[in-house]
């Protein structure tokens, strides 16, 4: 598997082969996209990963102003420079204004961004490098009666028509000096000290960006709502349609003007002309623009309360900002700086903000979503539909998602830097969404083609809008073109810097321990046996080799041994393999054996009894090397596995005699004088109905005798030891089973290791052991067998029946006090009786409550009770 | 059927402790957002235990149940997380009846677990240590130790 950082490494310079190289493109873009030449009449269909845009054949209607069709411009350098000038208590305001563009503006508006002009004049190409056709054309501005109906946007065969924008009647430039001159002084006057200016700002800013980008309809929009409060009279007949509730819509997306300065409220009033000139302009063509503009609006706003829940807020929709082809067909918003501010107002709203304001996290969320939305705007404008807006809901839905993963990392990151020295701490990572904008929202002739063609033609332009990450807005940019290769690398490459994680408490092997996959054991399956599934109980019983001590002074030790002739025929039989590398399945039944290597720390008591050793946990010395019959064994070990795991060697032994090597490798400077044994261990397996069957059983005689004898010290010579010290003459045993707690056990059983009298439910006790990868038709694990009271070692077969303690809960049963007894108290002569509940501490205050109204209700049960 | 096994010793659990608990100590089941019990999660206090550094003061933590209990024990974090060199920084405690690969039992009751924790705190195990504030400070200055111990009593009084 060639890794990011391998591809990286493989790209020579990081300039035109970074177009090929860089996974943003290569993994993600190209090979995911499908580009069908178009023939005759069909559309062009553009496939990508999620969005497919159907390119609208229009009608060849004479063009009368292709050339004065408006520049997009999708200038970054103007994000930029109003997000460092926006202060920290600009930003909640800001969420309902675009951001305004920079001071010396002048010089913008006449020269045409470079960027999105080469994307405009760049003749397309399908990936033969034939060109394709393509129509932008803007329509008269005459047909806006023929706007589409809601229904026909679900149709993809007969998308709407796309209306054109209204163009600003006015010279461009003087209007936006008029913003510097008339305006700026003043904002810079009352800004610094009075908070509330930021909203004038916020307005202002939308006026200069409407005029950025030619949006005469915003311009109207401003203009008649400031005039509906503070010049209602001099509105237009036109507006009298307006219901209430749509100015108070347009509060929340504009802010109030009643909370605009005065002066500034009157400028805008007579913002771009006063009304009254506008009706007696010189320039007849400007009245007719203007009455277009307020008929726009006025359809707009009639619109605005009746789907403002459905499609602004995206009530059917889970939350996600609108299309723009929404916001145009069944908002008739036909300003592509409101449904800017529109969209970025919603993402806001449901990207849940960081605690730390010295972070900017979630806007880079918001503005990795803009950034979609202007994506979508250009094609729109250009002519061009998502053929299946759910699926374009879909992607902004995901990186949507991702944002917010994204935004609680960098919540984790803040609160782990808390712990860290100032020093220590780290930036926090980027943004950058895997369905980035300009992959995901593939615009016609801008992805795959423009790939293709890169090669042929080098255009600097090109490459920086097709390489550039989400979340460019967040960095300083200056306006000459950037290099390539140099943003994406940063967020998708490790960074060396990279502090390695710690090890987690249990590190989950499938990942950690990846490396040792060829270690994993084998699937386990029992053997079906007349349909039915019968649990398989696995545990170690007997040894091949017995626990066996190793010499730490001795570099290499030969251990030889045989195996039985029978055993080996008993291994399970491996499933045979489909596929290479698949993990193996073997069917295991109850006279099936396995065989295990297992090294354990030599206690300083010496070699331990076959439960202790049973009972210790597995360790594996960094020093130790293991070599059976030639076979070298890889130890599962702790770091990776969460516990040092067992060698199965099951595949590794023969019939007859075998040899383990044993290698010690220490060092001179290892002071470490621990000794080590290892064994290698049988393991067996039984069936429930043949375990059940063969469980032996301690009679209520032989059980109760054996309490008698801990309870009376023998009185023989023996005893006259002075040391020996009764304690108790009586012995407390606790009936209830200690995994539920709940009820007496049916079935009591104990190991014979256990030096405790109370037992544990066998059912529970059976049905409570992990199963092999938690699978229920799994055997079980080897190492589950220790006793729930005292960890001691409970093996299968070392459990017995306690025939007393079931002679125990008959008796209760007869007397009717099985429900209510926990424990017996067992006297020396064998006798027994119910132990009465002490209370050691205090009982709740509400279940006296609780009880004391219970018994209003019912009269209480008492029950005498005869002991023996 | 693990599921169900749990919810059946969780009731038992709750049962006993309401006819019998250590004086001073809570522990409830946390109530869902629908106002049902939420068995798997309690809300828990121990005192401080008398005549100790840790007398007077009340410790909040929450005791989370997994679906194998008690075959597998319960995680019980201190919140906020506590000062105590075997208390990791996010609160959980590492005592070793807390550990299914050590001192784990099945037969461990909430009570037991909660006196454990209560006894922990002053008998700290300097041999796993959990973080490093407390844990330095015990080390090298115990004087220091324990006033921020007395500090931690203050802010988290009983009463």
């Amino acid at each position: 598997m060639i890794r990011p950082s391998q591809q990286g490494l493989l790209s020579p310079t990081p300039s035109e082969e970074n177009k090929s190289t860089s996974p943003l493109m290569s993994n993600k873009a190209t090979p995911n996209t499908v580009v069908i030449p178009s023939t005759g009449d069909t559309p062009h269909r553009l496939a990508s990963k999620f969005i497919i845009y159907v390119p609208r054949q229009q009608d060849a209607r004479p063009v009368s102003s292709i050339n004065s069709m408006p520049t997009t411009i999708l200038d970054q350098t103007h994000s930029t420079n109003n997000r460092r000038s926006l202060s920290s208590g600009q930003v909640a305001h800001s969420m309902l204004a675009p951001k305004p563009p920079p001071p010396h503006g002048s010089s913008m508006s006449s020269v045409p961004n470079p960027p999105a002009e080469s994307l405009n004049q760049v003749p397309l190409q399908d990936a033969s490098g034939l060109p394709l056709t393509q129509h932008h054309h803007r329509l008269p501005s005459q047909n806006c009666s023929t706007a589409p109906s809601p229904q026909s946007f679900q149709k993809p065969p007969s998308p709407p028509a796309n209306r054109p924008l209204l163009s600003i009647p006015y010279s461009r430039d003087s209007l936006y000096k008029r913003t510097i001159d008339e305006i700026e002084p003043y904002l810079e006057k009352f800004s610094k000290p009075n908070k509330r200016m930021t909203l004038e700002t916020g307005r202002i800013g939308l006026i200069r960006e409407a005029i950025s980008q030619d949006d005469y309809f915003c311009l109207v929009l401003c203009q008649l709502f400031c005039l509906r409060s503070f010049q209602p009279s001099s509105l237009p007949a036109a507006m009298m349609r307006v219901p209430e509730k749509a100015y108070k819509l347009l509060n929340t997306l504009l802010c109030p003007n009643s909370k605009l300065d005065k002066h500034i409220s009157r400028w805008l009033t007579e913002f771009p002309q006063p009304i009254m000139q506008v009706y007696s302009s010189e320039v007849p063509e400007r009245t007719k623009v203007y009455r277009e503009a307020v008929e726009r609006v006025v359809k707009f706003l009639v619109h605005l309360p009746l789907r403002y829940d459905t499609v602004v807020h995206g009530s059917n929709r889970g939350g996600v900002p609108p299309l723009v082809e929404e916001m145009s067909d069944k908002l008739y918003l036909d300003s592509p700086v409101l449904q800017a501010t529109i969209f970025r107002a919603m993402a806001r709203l449901k990207i849940e903000p960081l605690e730390n304001s010295g972070h900017s996290a979630n806007e880079l969320v918001v503005a990795a979503l803009v950034k979609m939305h202007q994506m979508n705007s250009i094609a729109f404008r250009q002519g061009h539909r998502h053929s299946n807006p759910t699926m374009a809901y879909q992607a902004i839905h995901i990186v949507m998602c991702e944002g917010q993963k994204y935004i609680q990392n960098c919540r984790e990151q803040l609160r782990l830097q808390a712990f860290l020295s100032p020093s220590q701490q780290q930036p926090l990572p980027d943004f950058c969404p895997s369905h980035e904008p300009s992959n995901a929202f593939l615009l016609p002739g801008k992805s795959a083609p423009m790939i293709a063609v890169a090669h042929q033609r080098p255009n600097p332009y090109q490459q920086t809008q097709l390489t550039q990450p989400a979340m460019v807005e967040s960095q300083p940019i200056t306006n000459k073109p950037k290099t390539v290769s140099t943003t994406p690398q940063q967020s998708l490459f490790l960074r060396p810097s990279d502090k390695p994680r710690a090890q987690p408490l249990n590190p989950d092997s499938i990942r950690s321990a990846l490396h040792q996959a060829h270690l994993r054991s084998p699937i386990l399956r029992v053997k079906q046996m007349g349909g039915s599934m019968e649990p398989l109980y696995r545990f170690i019983n007997g040894f091949v080799v017995r626990p066996t001590l190793t010499n730490q002074g001795l570099p290499m030790q030969t251990l030889t041994f045989n195996v039985p002739l029978g055993r080996i025929v008993t291994i399970p039989k491996a499933l045979p393999l489909f596929v290479k590398g698949e993990r193996q399945t073997l069917v295991m039944d109850e006279d099936n054996f396995t065989f295990r290597l297992r090294c354990v720390k030599l206690p300083s008591k010496g070699l331990p009894e076959e439960s202790s050793w049973l009972t210790s946990d597995t360790v594996w010395p960094l020093h130790m090397m293991f070599d059976l019959n030639g076979q070298a064994l890889e130890p599962r070990r702790k770091l990776h596995f969460g516990k040092n795991l067992p060698i199965d060697v099951t595949p590794f032994l023969k019939e007859g005699q075998n040899s383990l090597l044993v290698s010690v490798n220490r060092t001179s400077l290892d002071t470490d004088h621990s000794n080590f044994a290892l064994a290698i261990e049988v393991v067996v397996a039984s069936r429930h109905s043949t375990f059940l069957r063969n469980l032996p059983l301690t009679t209520a005689d032989d059980s109760l005798k054996a309490i008698c004898k801990s309870l009376n010290p023998p009185t023989s010579a023996a005893t006259d030891d002075v040391d020996i010290a009764v304690t108790s003459s009586t012995l407390t045993i606790n009936l209830l089973d200690p995994i539920t707690t709940a009820s007496v056990p049916t079935i009591p059983v104990r190991s014979t290791t256990c030096l405790h009298k109370d037992c544990f439910d066998l059912e529970t006790f059976l049905a409570t052991r992990p199963r092999c990868d938690d699978d229920k038709k799994a055997p079980t694990t080897v190492d589950c067998w220790r006793c729930p009271i005292c960890s001691g070692d409970a093996r299968p077969h070392l459990l017995r029946q306690d025939g007393f303690l079931k002679a125990v809960r008959f008796n209760l049963q007869k007397m009717g006090l099985l429900g209510e007894t926990k424990a017996i108290v067992v006297l020396p002569d064998g006798s027994w009786c119910v132990k009465k509940e002490e209370r050691t501490g205090v009982r709740s205050s509400n279940l006296e409550r609780e009880e004391s109204e219970m018994e209003g209700t019912k009269t209480k049960i008492i029950h005498v009770v005869e002991l023996d | 059927m693990a599921t169900s096994l749990c919810m059946t010793r969780l009731q038992e659990e709750r049962k006993n402790w309401r006819k019998d608990h250590p004086f001073g100590f809570v522990a409830r089941p946390a109530k869902t957002s629908a106002g049902a019990l939420d068995l798997k999660k309690w809300e828990c206090a121990i005192p401080g235990k008398e005549k100790t550094l840790w007398e007077g003061g009340l410790f909040k933590l929450e005791v989370l149940f997994p679906d194998e209990y008690p075959t597998k024990p319960p995680k019980c974090r201190f919140t906020p997380p506590l000062f105590h060199p075997n208390v990791y920084p996010s609160g959980t405690v590492c005592l070793s009846i807390l550990n299914e690969e050590e001192g784990w039992r099945p037969a461990i009751t909430i009570k037991e677990i909660l006196i454990g924790i209560q006894m922990l705190l002053d008998e700290v195990n300097p041999e796993s240590p959990a973080q490093a504030d407390a844990y330095n400070l015990f080390k090298k200055d115990r004087t220091a130790y324990e006033k921020r111990v007395r500090q931690v009593v203050k802010d988290n009084p009983a009463s």
